[in-house]
Order: C-alpha cells, then sequence, then structure tokens
C-alpha cells in the first residue's frame, strides 16, 4: 500500500474517531438543568425514608442477635464476595438502629434537598451498608432505588425545586459584592452562609443553570434502564407462559403478590393474551423504541400502565412507583419545568 | 439508536450553554462510564449466558474480573423479574417441636384460649398479610421465603448421586448453608414467641422446625369455574426436606389439610444461584398431611 493511502486512511479513522467521541461527549455531557433530577432525587428520597422506616419498623427481626439472618449466615452468604458492610461485624441493635435513622433522615433531607451534594451521597452510602446486611429480604425496589441514589451522587439535582435552591436564592439577594459573604435574615433567624466556601460546599452557590453532570447523572439513568427492561424482556422471552399468552392469568392468579383481585381477567384469555403479548413487545423493544422522539411518548405511557398495574394489582406499590418515577429520565427538564411552573401559577 | 449528536438540537439539550465538562477530563470521564456501564452489563450477560454445560467464558471472565466494583455497588442483578414464567410462591411455616417443653393444649377445644400454643401446631407463617404489615414489610418476608426455598438443599443425598464426588462435596456446602440458615430463623422466630407468649419461654426457649410450603398456580378451571379461592389453604403443598421423607404430622385438629406435592419438584429448575444444580428426585410419594393453620396475629407477632 502507498504512503498516501496509508496516511489517507489514518486521516479517516482519525476523524471518525474524532466524531465518534464528539457523539459520546454531546449524549453524555451537553448540559442540562436539573429538573428531572430533582423529580427523581424527590422521590427517591421520600422512598429511601420509607424503606428505613419498615426496617426500623421491625428492628428486632433484621438486625441484633435474634435477627432473621444472623451474622453466621450473612459471612457464608457473603463469603468470597465483595459485599462488604459495617453492619456485618457487629450485631448490636443499637448501632443498627442508629444506622437506620441516621439513613431515613439522610432520605428526608435528599428529599427536601437540603445540602444534596452530601445527604445524596449519605443517604446512597447508608442504604448500600443496609443493603448488604439484609440481601435475601431484597427485591426489584432495592435494585431500582439504588440504583437511582447513586446517580443523584453524580448530578446537581438539589439546584431546583430545593431548600438548597432557595437559600442560594436568599443569599444571592443578600450578596455584598465586596467579599462575597452574606447574611441571610429569614424569620429572625440568620442562616449560616456568610462564608463563601461553606456555601460553596454546601451547595449553595449553585443558580441553576444547566451542567453537565446532571446530562451524565440523567444518561446513566437512562441507559441502566434500558439494561433492566431488555435483559427483562429476554427473560421472559425464555419462558413458555409469554409465548402461549398466559403468563398475565399467572401473574394475577398469584395470592402472596395480588393485592386487587385481577382474575376476571381469566374470563376473557384474548385480553390476558394480548396484555401478556404487549407487555413482553414493550420490554423488549423499549432499549430502542424509547429513544426517537416519535415513539417515545408511547413507550413511556406504557412504562406508566405496567407499572401503574403492578403497584395496584400485584401488591407493589414502591415497586411500581419507583420504575415509573425512574422512567420519567426520559422526559425533557424543559417540560417539567414548563409543567410544573403551569400548575403552580393555575388558579384554585 | 436514534441519538441527536448535536448540542441543543434535542429537546433534552434546550438549556443551551452552561457548565460545560472541562476538555481535559472529557476522555476520562467517558472511560469512567463505560467503564461503569460495562459493569452494568456483567451481571446479566453473565446470568444469561449460562447453562448446564458452562457459563459462557468471555462474560465469566467479564464478570470475574468486575466482582468488587460489581458486587460492592450492588450491580449484580439478572434482572429476571416474572421471568422466564411466573412460578408458584413459597411460605415457610414455624412448627412448634416436640421437645419445645410447653402445653399440650387441643386446640379447637372450647378449654382452648386463642392465642394458646400446642405442641405440633403452626406457630408463625410468613409471608403473612395479616401479621406483617405495612405492605413493604410483608414484601420482605415474601422474599426471605423465596430465599429460603431457592437455597434449599435436601438433607440426604440419593445412592446414585453420592457417587460423584464433586456432587457431593457441593451439596455438602450447600447444605451446611442452607441448615445454619435454617436455624438462624428458628431462633429469630423462637425468640419471637417467647416474647410473646412467656410460658412458652420456660424454662427455655420453644423448640421450632421450620415447614417449607408452595402455593402452585391455579389453573382458570380451579378459580373461575370450581370457585377455588385464591388463598385457599387446601392448594398448599408440604415440600420435603428430603427425598421420601415426608414431615411428621402435626397432631390432628380441626385445621385445614394441605395435600402432599405429587412430585418433588427439581431445585434446578427455579435456582439462580451459580452451580446450583442440586438433583432431587421426582415422583416420591407423601403421604397427605394435616396442618394447623397459625392464629390471627395479636399482640407483637
Amino acid at each position: 500500500m502507498s504512503k498516501v493511502a496509508v496516511s489517507k486512511n489514518e486521516s479517516s479513522l482519525k476523524t471518525g474517531l474524532r466524531k465518534v467521541f464528539s457523539n459520546l461527549d454531546n449524549f453524555f455531557l451537553t448540559p442540562r438543568t436539573a429538573e428531572t433530577l430533582a423529580i427523581l432525587r424527590i422521590a427517591t428520597g421520600a422512598m429511601l425514608c420509607y424503606i428505613h422506616c419498615i426496617w426500623i419498623f421491625d428492628l428486632t427481626s433484621f438486625f441484633g442477635a435474634n435477627a432473621l439472618l444472623s451474622l453466621d449466615v450473612l459471612d457464608a452468604l457473603h463469603a468470597k464476595t465483595y459485599k462488604w458492610t459495617y453492619l456485618a461485624s457487629m450485631d448490636s441493635l443499637a448501632v443498627a438502629f442508629i444506622h437506620e435513622i441516621l439513613a431515613a433522615i439522610a432520605g428526608v433531607l435528599l428529599a427536601f434537598g437540603f445540602a444534596t451534594r452530601w445527604t445524596s451521597i449519605a443517604a446512597w452510602f447508608l442504604t448500600l451498608m443496609t443493603v448488604h446486611r439484609l440481601t435475601p429480604f431484597l427485591f426489584g425496589l432495592d435494585q431500582i432505588t439504588l440504583m437511582l441514589a447513586l446517580y443523584l451522587c453524580i448530578g446537581r439535582s438539589g439546584s431546583c425545586w430545593s431548600i438548597d435552591a432557595w437559600i442560594g436564592a436568599l443569599r444571592r439577594r443578600a450578596i455584598k459584592p465586596s467579599d462575597g459573604s452574606a447574611a441571610v435574615p429569614v424569620h429572625g433567624v440568620i442562616l449560616p452562609v456568610r462564608s463563601a466556601k461553606f456555601s460553596q460546599w454546601m451547595g449553595w452557590d449553585d443558580d441553576g443553570r444547566a451542567c453537565w453532570s446532571n446530562t451524565l447523572a440523567t444518561r446513566l439513568v437512562q441507559l441502566h434502564l434500558c439494561v433492566i427492561y431488555f435483559f427483562g424482556g429476554l427473560g421472559k422471552l425464555r419462558g413458555g407462559m409469554w409465548w402461549d399468552g398466559t403468563a398475565m392469568w399467572f401473574s394475577a392468579a398469584s395470592y402472596e403478590y395480588q393485592s386487587l383481585d385481577l382474575t376476571w381477567i381469566g374470563y376473557y384469555p384474548i385480553l390476558g393474551a394480548i396484555l401478556t403479548h404487549v407487555t413482553l413487545f414493550w420490554e423488549v423493544t423499549y432499549f430502542a423504541l424509547v429513544w426517537p422522539k416519535q415513539t417515545r411518548p408511547l413507550v413511556l405511557a406504557m412504562a406508566g400502565m405496567v407499572h401503574a398495574g403492578i403497584a395496584i394489582f400485584l401488591g407493589m406499590i414502591t415497586f411500581g412507583w419507583m420504575m415509573i418515577v425512574a422512567n420519567l429520565a426520559f422526559i425533557e427538564p424543559e417540560r417539567l419545568r414548563r409543567c410544573v411552573s403551569s400548575r403552580i401559577k393555575k388558579p384554585h | 439508536m436514534a441519538i441527536s449528536s448535536r448540542p441543543n438540537q434535542d429537546a433534552d439539550h434546550a438549556e443551551g450553554p452552561g457548565r460545560r465538562c472541562p476538555r481535559k477530563i472529557v476522555p476520562v470521564v467517558l472511560v469512567l462510564v463505560g467503564f461503569h456501564l460495562l459493569a452494568v452489563l456483567a451481571e446479566p450477560l453473565h446470568f444469561f449466558s449460562r447453562s448446564e454445560v458452562q457459563t459462557s467464558p468471555e462474560f465469566a471472565a467479564l464478570r470475574r474480573t468486575l466482582a468488587p466494583y460489581v458486587e460492592w455497588l450492588y450491580l449484580d442483578h439478572g434482572y429476571f423479574f416474572f421471568a422466564p414464567n411466573p412460578g408458584p410462591s413459597h411460605l415457610v411455616a414455624a412448627k412448634l417441636a416436640a421437645n419445645s417443653g410447653t402445653s399440650t393444649t387441643q386446640t379447637g377445644t372450647a378449654e382452648a384460649s386463642e392465642n394458646e400454643l400446642s405442641i405440633g401446631e403452626i406457630a408463625y407463617l410468613f409471608p403473612d398479610r395479616t401479621r406483617q404489615w405495612p405492605r413493604l414489610l410483608y414484601h420482605r418476608y415474601f422474599m426471605l421465603s423465596e430465599f429460603y426455598n431457592n437455597v434449599f438443599a435436601p438433607s440426604e443425598l440419593l445412592e446414585e448421586d453420592r457417587q460423584d464426588p464433586e456432587f457431593v462435596a457441593r451439596w455438602t456446602r450447600d447444605r451446611q448453608f442452607y441448615s445454619s440458615l435454617q436455624n438462624s430463623i428458628a431462633n429469630s422466630i423462637s425468640h419471637r414467641l417467647s416474647e410473646s407468649n412467656p410460658e412458652l419461654g420456660q424454662p427455655q426457649r420453644p423448640s421450632i422446625d421450620l415447614i417449607r410450603l408452595e402455593r402452585p398456580l391455579p389453573s382458570v378451571e380451579q378459580i373461575l369455574k370450581q370457585g377455588i379461592r385464591l388463598n385457599d389453604s387446601r392448594a398448599l403443598e408440604v415440600l420435603p426436606e428430603a427425598p421420601g421423607l415426608s414431615h411428621q404430622a402435626p397432631g390432628l385438629s380441626n385445621g385445614l389439610t394441605m395435600s402432599a406435592p405429587a412430585s418433588i419438584p427439581s431445585v434446578a429448575s427455579g435456582v439462580s444461584t451459580e452451580n446450583k444444580i442440586l438433583r432431587v428426585p421426582s415422583g416420591e410419594a407423601i403421604q397427605p398431611q394435616r396442618l394447623t393453620l397459625p392464629p390471627r396475629p395479636s399482640g407483637k407477632l
């Protein structure tokens, strides 16, 4: 091959790589505002709080010397794995109680968006520690909630619809241009936002501008969801009931799952089969059809219906709800902002 | 995938200029993103590429390499929701063992109080939506009962299985784990029972036997034509601990009869744990048993 041909090939390869790099950069890192993440933050924080409240509610069954899953069993279960948690090294009920209380508080603070930069990490980490202690009790809810909590640590979800944003706005109003410090009296209380450094550390300097980390966090949620649905769909493709159309009936007829009676669907076998196949088709094709704008609304509407059905009929209100919330990651921040502000402005 | 590659053309990017990622760290961020997404994919790929012959070597290697990251971040999921098929549910019943040192009150008699427990009686059941509430708590117990059933390893092996040393070693390991889980759950329930029924705790905590129960999925015919209710406890089947063994009948009472399974289900069919291919022979006849349902919840239980 001549030198010219080689250099031509090299340059076209370089151009191609540069294009791929540029596309990836744009896809993952083009700045966006935080409305979508803020919605995810509120729901995830509230759910994390609820999850930890439930652990506390029956604390002695899950932690302590008389726990259903003793530390010996946990050690054997996690042998040769990297599922480390400090809760596995002690069976003190007091420590577990304090841990769970702190986790629930972190969830509340995350939902309200107070010091979000730190509370998101705290809520995720404390929940992760619990998850590694209580592995056999977990299900899809924990997977999806922890996944959202992880990605919320990346974005600036506290930069809108949060206490952080509110404090930031107050601070900006009261700021002294000379030294960048501010004292903000709110209902007679001076908020500790004097130091610009402290405000920055707490994330109160965020003016709500679009940021690349918001896009990165949102993209990771979106792609993770695609993986979940794709493999969820592939798993179903292996089962005969999802092909012969009886899966909907057998899901409805599982007493341990049932929360509302759906067995009437047995009177309409065609309806049951159609619902089975539509669910399967939607799940398998989600990863492809959720991206084009033409099909996205349909795919998201379908997600809403499927998960609402799971929440209402199959007794997994928490899981169904969190899956619906996770799907909101595909709604543009701009649209969410318009939607929320129009609701706030609407006269009652 | 129709992904807009140009900024501000997709509605997602309608916000215009903002804080951009510093140019110098963009490649680092993209490499980290790639690594993370690979980790997200590692477990499902590993899970799906498993057969009775082998696990696909490249996905096994990928999963092994990323194990610290995948496992600690709790990314090790196969995402098998209601897959491959909706299956039967499993419950766990705790029966007061004969060496509990408790009273031998006959339940169902006029003298027996509602919450009095007697030897051989089912003292606790999970999941049970009347006892475990709110729904999320119920679901936690439900997951434990499914886990308990998934890790089941029979108490004995058939003669032909004993010839395979590798199989026996695996069975020994699995049986040890199953037994320790069984003890852990039994101890916890025993503690509860002695707390809520102080007379049971004298002179020592009651001894508990755990029974695995299965509720098979009913057909349309059974529910809509025969009028059988989904929660009919007659549908519950007692799963045996070993081939050819049946549970000791827990005493006749006015409890409902539970039919025994026609065949012992193969463990391999429902277990997702790697290498869990313990075979339980099918076709062993189990004698029908009668179980007394646990009393309605009162107080702490």
